[in-house]
């Protein structure tokens, strides 16, 4: 029987993912210990593909793997044509409005421009979010440190991941209101899903039990451990 | 050089690779034709506000322009509704059942959703004024018999229902909001929050729920159908159950039943779709080589209320699936190079071309090295040069690849020429 292909993200969540698929029986000891290779292979065919987050639902989409384990915020971004299967409640974290602290640049106040600036990682999400509420921002597309940008009057404010807020606290910037709250999601190829239906039933069915198992320890009140 | 790119999502195609889609084109045509479906041709150019009748999604992404009298025009973005619009107008007074089908280039623009291909090649058939389930199991038979022919190997065609599902809504009783939400979920392919949603809907009973999450779920062999029919909760289910089952008994005839994936998770624009819908799929190609279904309501938009089905397949990807399965796609045509081919030997080039050789000519004093250049250029395999001194009377046939020449007569050549096709 063919066995999967299956993508991971160098980044954040990487370990929390790896951790996930060895609790299901998984052999990623190689994936753990190289972090120079790219291509894995266990004993049993099972291939990894590690790449950086944003590159993850390319590779899914066209076929190059199977399966990918990655953000809902770059799922969002990238908007690609895939199956998103399970939500692993994973790498949890919160897109966020944030303007300098002190004015209160809240939705209202700001409705009454014409336009602001926003800076972010995020501009196909910010755009969507803003023009499905009637404004139409002028999106400013930055690739790191976007806190730098209201402080320097670049933009006005910005929207950007946070988990704890440490980050925009000591850059003087307050959360304004949240977008999304976002969790790790598994996607599949729109034929693997087809063509590897036994392979890929087995693997979400064992993470997601895996899942329930975890977060009935933990005691937390998630989505889909009511049943 | 930029001044010389054609716009993104274009290519130019060249001999070799147009030989080769040309290849699968006629196959595609032949299987077409052997089931009784007539070619048509469309215009390139249609009007938007006729095709708009359509509803069709694949509208929003047209190429638009304006005529002379400021009505707009656009690029045909599908096949299917300028063969409704046809069917309406041209074949209107006609006793159906239709049987027609068309290959031909459509247009889309890139957006942020699609970026690939703005051009491609579709071969699509439609049966229209049937709504007999054995013509949905002819229209996947004859996808099937176009993609064997072509030369594909271990392909599926995924076959869903889209009316058991529809039929699963209607029968629970949801309200508007929720109904939309769940079927927006199924068709972005967003298991996740369509999920949720069906997990915080406490309108419902744990078994309702249970069927939610259940019936998109279901796919596998023909055991999905004996599976479904434990969720069937009014006649309409009933109806679209017994439908896949009778398609299923039908291809079973054709001899297709081992091709079959049967599963109740396929959404496509349910704008379109009505009943039974199908993808096909190749191994290692990442993107459906094509897909349709039932649309039993777009032709009462073009003024001729009728059921039909019919399918679409992109004929470069099925060509890059087939690639992926053989190195060389054979196009069987031999095309030998002949020196003096162009001036002196004009009558021995016309000779061979009798007997279907392909000369590519060059004049007679064209040398070997040239000659060699342009075999390699050109992908022949074959140089027929004349012995010198020998007024041509004898010839040096070299095989490229090998470098082994043989002299022979003028009047063996053409038996030696096509000798060679057939031993190598």
């Amino acid at each position: 029987m063919k066995t999967l292909r299956i993508a991971l993200c160098r980044g954040a969540i990487f370990n929390e993912t790896v951790s996930l698929l060895e609790g299901v029986g998984l052999d990623l000891s190689e994936v753990r210990g190289n972090t120079r290779k790219l291509i894995f292979e266990t004993d049993d065919g099972t291939r990894f593909i590690t790449t950086r987050p944003t590159d993850v639902p390319t590779y899914v989409e066209y076929g190059a793997a199977d399966v990918g384990l990655v953000g809902k915020d770059v799922l969002l971004e990238a908007g690609k044509n895939v199956y998103e299967v399970l939500d692993l409640g994973i790498g949890r974290c919160r897109l966020v409005f944030a303007t300098p602290e002190g004015h209160d640049r809240s939705l209202d106040t700001l409705r009454h421009l014409g336009t602001f600036r926003v800076a972010t990682k995020y501009p196909r999400i910010t755009r969507d979010y803003f023009q499905a509420r009637g404004i139409n921002p002028d999106i400013i597309t930055l690739h790191g440190s976007i806190e730098l940008a209201p402080l320097v009057g670049l933009a006005d404010g910005i929207v950007d991941l946070t988990s704890t807020g440490t980050t925009m606290r000591e850059n003087r910037l307050q959360e304004r209101f949240q977008l999304y709250d976002f969790t790790t999601r598994m996607i599949v190829n729109r034929v693997s899903h087809k063509m590897l239906a036994p392979q890929v039933g087995e693997l979400v069915a064992r993470l997601r039990e895996l899942i329930l198992c975890r977060d009935a320890d933990a005691g937390t009140d998630v989505p889909g451990a009511n049943r | 050089m930029n001044l010389l790119t054609t716009p993104p999502g274009t290519k130019d195609v060249l001999p070799t690779e147009a030989a080769e889609l040309r290849l699968i084109e006629d196959a595609v045509r032949t299987v077409f034709a052997e089931f009784g479906y007539g070619e048509v041709w469309t215009p390139t150019l249609e009007f938007e506000e006729v095709l708009a009748l359509s509803g069709e999604k694949a509208f929003q992404t047209g190429f638009r322009m304006l005529d002379d009298d400021g009505r707009v025009l656009i690029l045909r973005p599908d096949l299917t509704a300028p063969i409704a619009r046809l069917v309406g107008s041209r074949l209107r007074g006609g006793v159906p059942p239709h049987r027609v089908f068309s290959i031909s280039t459509i247009f889309r623009r890139l957006s942020s959703h699609r970026d690939r291909e703005t051009e491609y090649r579709q071969a699509g058939i439609e049966l229209l004024g049937s709504s007999l389930p054995h013509a949905d199991a002819e229209v996947v038979a004859v996808a099937c018999r176009a993609l064997e022919r072509a030369g594909l190997r271990g392909y599926r065609v995924g076959v869903g229902q889209i009316s058991f599902f529809a039929g699963l809504l209607g029968a629970l009783d949801l309200d508007q909001g929720l109904r939309q939400r769940l079927t927006q979920d199924v068709v972005a392919k967003d298991l996740v929050n369509y999920r949720l949603a069906v997990e915080g809907a406490f309108v419902l009973t744990p078994d309702d729920r249970r069927a939610l999450l259940d019936v998109p779920d279901l796919r596998g062999g023909p055991d999905v159908l004996d599976r479904a029919a434990a969720f069937v909760r009014n006649a309409d289910m009933e109806s679209a159950l017994e439908h896949l089952r009778s398609m299923h008994e039908a291809l079973v005839a054709y001899g297709y039943e081992d091709r079959l994936l049967f599963d109740l998770g396929i959404f496509r624009n349910l704008e379109y779709y009505t009943g039974s819908v199908f993808e096909l799929y190749a191994p290692g190609l990442g993107f459906t080589l094509g897909g349709g279904g039932r649309y039993d309501n777009l032709l009462a938009r073009f003024g001729a209320p009728m059921p039909a089905v019919g399918f679409g397949l992109g004929l470069d990807r099925l060509h890059s699936a087939l690639i992926d399965q053989v190195a060389d796609l054979a196009t069987g045509d031999q095309t030998v190079i002949l020196v003096g081919g162009l001036d002196r030997h004009v009558a021995v080039a016309d000779h061979l071309r009798e007997a279907c050789v392909g000369v590519f000519a060059l004049a007679h004093d064209a040398d070997a090295a040239s000659a060699a250049t342009q075999a390699r250029q050109k992908e022949i395999d074959l140089i027929v040069a004349p012995v010198t001194g020998s007024e041509g009377r004898l010839w040096m046939v070299t095989d490229v690849s090998s470098g082994v020449g043989h002299q022979v007569s003028t009047e063996e050549l053409t038996a030696w020429v096509t000798r060679d096709e057939t031993t190598a």
